[in-house]
């Protein structure tokens, strides 16, 4: 398994495809450093102009490395799925229209395996394309712009809310958040080794699973009474920005954030088992249409 | 002879065909074994259920004296394929192909055992080329080393000539018989290409339809006591007359103009006489019962000779 595993890995290092999602994310966020390098007051300005006359806030010092790691996780966690879905997408089916999976299923491994396995370079895949964007979000960030306290920008509600992080508790909130957001994103991973299982070419998976997941994030932002109830809970896409629930420091009686704390464990918690048993579920479906599949390819 | 495939009563139903209906055969150890069919017989989804590619609908298949459902692994261990077109990865080298390949069997190789492989299909000397470089008989002759990098018992090749040149198929058949002849390997190899399993195969199967036709001995199937010949003469229509009054009249038939005798083999040079002797100027006299013929009559496929089996 180990050593199927490693196989894996080296022909997603050596595709010239796998290198596509390290230059998009490099590129956004380098764009993104030297706009609020040029000009971050202006957007400060922008979102404090709501809440400005109930704060003093020294804006100078507002955008930091913190701050700006948390602009663009908020940006880049609704586009990565789709550069994971170009790698676990292109899984199965790629295999199927290069005409190799043929040969591979004709090896002394089972079916079975060869999923798992496919699943595991994708999943390392994502953390490896996490750990990236981590060093040029958070890292380079820090280095860019300096550090110092993380103020929030939160819509609770109908109110605005502004929630200051000091900056002796925020690296474990960006640790926490990366970590759920690799959960997250190999929701969308093995969705796309599910669809890739029943195509001959790489197009259909990764369109489709970037169909699904655009499609389900629209419909998981439609703010109406009915569709929070009965729709949302139901679509995976409503838990990918969970992460966002490290950054929302629990408040004590007298109304000051409470340091090491988040103000809602327990929807972190139940997100993280939902978006892993969606992983389970789309998993096993892959395995049990994989097994069962006859490869005329 | 230690039987190496045993296929009985192997069916295939896709959803609105059969595509093997019953089928039954054996390859031994050190054949090589013909498959022969038209496009569409079914050789090609048999091939599959014998590497597992394809779950049988019915039937039993035992390689190498086991059954392939149960003992997948261990089978699969010993059995190299190239399965229609020699599909490889692109991007990598003829190297490191061959060397992606011998891990997912479980093989350490080192770079000089990889090499005399590539050397055997003769491909040493572009070792380090991308595979997106190759022609297509390159890429089915890197697809052969592939299938012989675990140095395995039986070797599957389909149609491993489509789409070659004539030099590309003269070696991928040179290739089958030194394997066979020096390596002592069993082959299983399909074609719809006959000349080519004439030239090859000692035992051969042919398919139509989902069904076997025949199975056997190359040599005896394709020595049958008479064979078919054409004649041609500077006067065809006597010639047909003067044969009518011979001791050939009875398997004689003239077809749009052209002279068709069965006739025993050993008897052809006194036909040649006979001609001559009568003042026949004779052009051809051309067997035609090749293994192509036999093949074409046993499908049913060509009214010439069809005629004379009626």
């Amino acid at each position: 398994m180990l050593s199927l595993l490693q196989i894996e890995l080296y022909k997603i290092y050596r595709r010239p495809r796998t290198y596509i999602a390290f230059a998009a994310i490099t590129a956004i966020v380098l764009i993104f450093q030297f706009a609020f390098k040029s000009d971050g007051q202006s957007y400060m300005n922008l979102m404090l102009q709501n809440v400005q006359d109930n704060f003093e806030l020294d804006k100078s010092k507002a955008i930091n490395g913190y701050f700006m790691c948390y602009i663009i996780l908020n940006t880049l966690l609704v586009q990565v799925p789709i550069l994971v879905a170009l790698i676990a997408g292109d899984a199965i089916s790629g295999e199927a229209n290069m005409g190799t999976l043929r040969l591979i299923v004709t090896k002394p491994f089972s079916r079975t395996q060869l999923i798992i396995v496919k699943f595991l370079a994708s999943f390392i895949f994502t953390i490896i394309l996490l750990v990236w964007m981590a060093i040029l979000a958070l890292f380079v960030s820090l280095l860019i712009f300096g550090s110092d306290d993380l103020l929030i920008f939160r819509v609770k509600g109908e109110e605005s809310q502004i929630l200051q992080i000091t900056q002796d508790d925020i690296l474990w909130r960006y640790f926490a958040a990366f970590g759920y957001a690799t959960i997250a994103l190999t929701v969308i991973a093995s969705l796309g080794i599910l669809l890739s299982v029943f195509a001959e070419n790489s197009i259909g998976p990764i369109v489709a699973t970037v169909c699904i997941v655009l499609f389900f994030t629209i419909v998981s932002n439609i703010n109406v009474p009915i569709i929070d109830k009965n729709i949302k809970p139901w679509l995976f896409t409503s838990y990918l920005v969970g992460w966002k629930g490290f950054f929302y420091i629990g408040i004590d009686a007298e109304g000051q954030p409470i340091k090491g704390s988040v103000e809602n464990w327990m929807a972190i918690r139940n997100s993280l088992y939902i978006l892993i048993a969606h992983i389970g579920f789309f998993l096993g479906a892959a395995i049990y249409s994989f097994r069962n599949k006859d490869i005329l390819s | 002879m230690k039987p190496i495939i045993e296929v009985s009563q192997l069916c295939k139903n896709f959803k609105h065909f059969t595509a093997v209906n019953n089928l039954n055969f054996t390859v031994y150890k050190g054949d090589v074994f013909g498959f022969l069919g038209e496009n569409g017989a079914g050789k090609s989804t048999t091939i599959r259920m014998l590497l597992t590619l394809i779950e049988p609908t019915s039937g039993n298949i035992n390689l190498f004296g086991e059954n392939l459902q149960k003992n997948r692994k261990e089978i699969l261990n010993k059995v190299g394929a190239v399965i229609e077109k020699p599909d490889l990865y692109k991007y990598l080298s003829a190297f490191d192909n061959l060397n992606l390949f011998a891990k997912m069997s479980r093989l350490k190789l080192s770079k000089n055992v990889l090499l005399e492989q590539l050397d055997l299909v003769g491909l040493a000397d572009r070792w380090d080329s991308k595979v997106k470089t190759f022609s297509q008989g390159m890429k089915q002759r890197l697809g052969i080393a592939v299938a012989l990098v675990h140095n395995p018992e039986l070797i599957v090749l389909d149609e491993p000539t489509n789409g070659l040149d004539p030099q590309g198929i003269a070696d991928i058949r040179n290739l089958i018989l030194k394997l066979s002849h020096e390596r002592g390997k069993t082959i299983l190899v399909s074609s719809h290409l006959l000349s080519e399993i004439e030239i090859i195969a000692n035992r051969m199967l042919i398919m139509h339809k989902g069904k076997k036709i025949v199975e056997g001995d190359v040599n005896s199937l394709l020595d049958p006591s008479k064979t078919i010949v054409k004649i041609e003469t500077a006067n065809n229509q006597n010639a047909f007359e003067l044969l009518s009054n011979s001791i050939w009249s009875e398997d004689l038939k003239i077809i749009d103009e052209q002279i068709l005798l069965k006739i025993a083999k050993k008897d052809v040079p006194n036909l040649n006489k006979f001609l001559i002797q009568h003042s026949v100027d004779v052009y051809l006299i051309q067997p035609l019962h090749s293994l192509e013929n036999y093949f074409l009559n046993l499908t049913k496929s060509t009214a010439h000779v069809e005629s004379f089996t009626n």
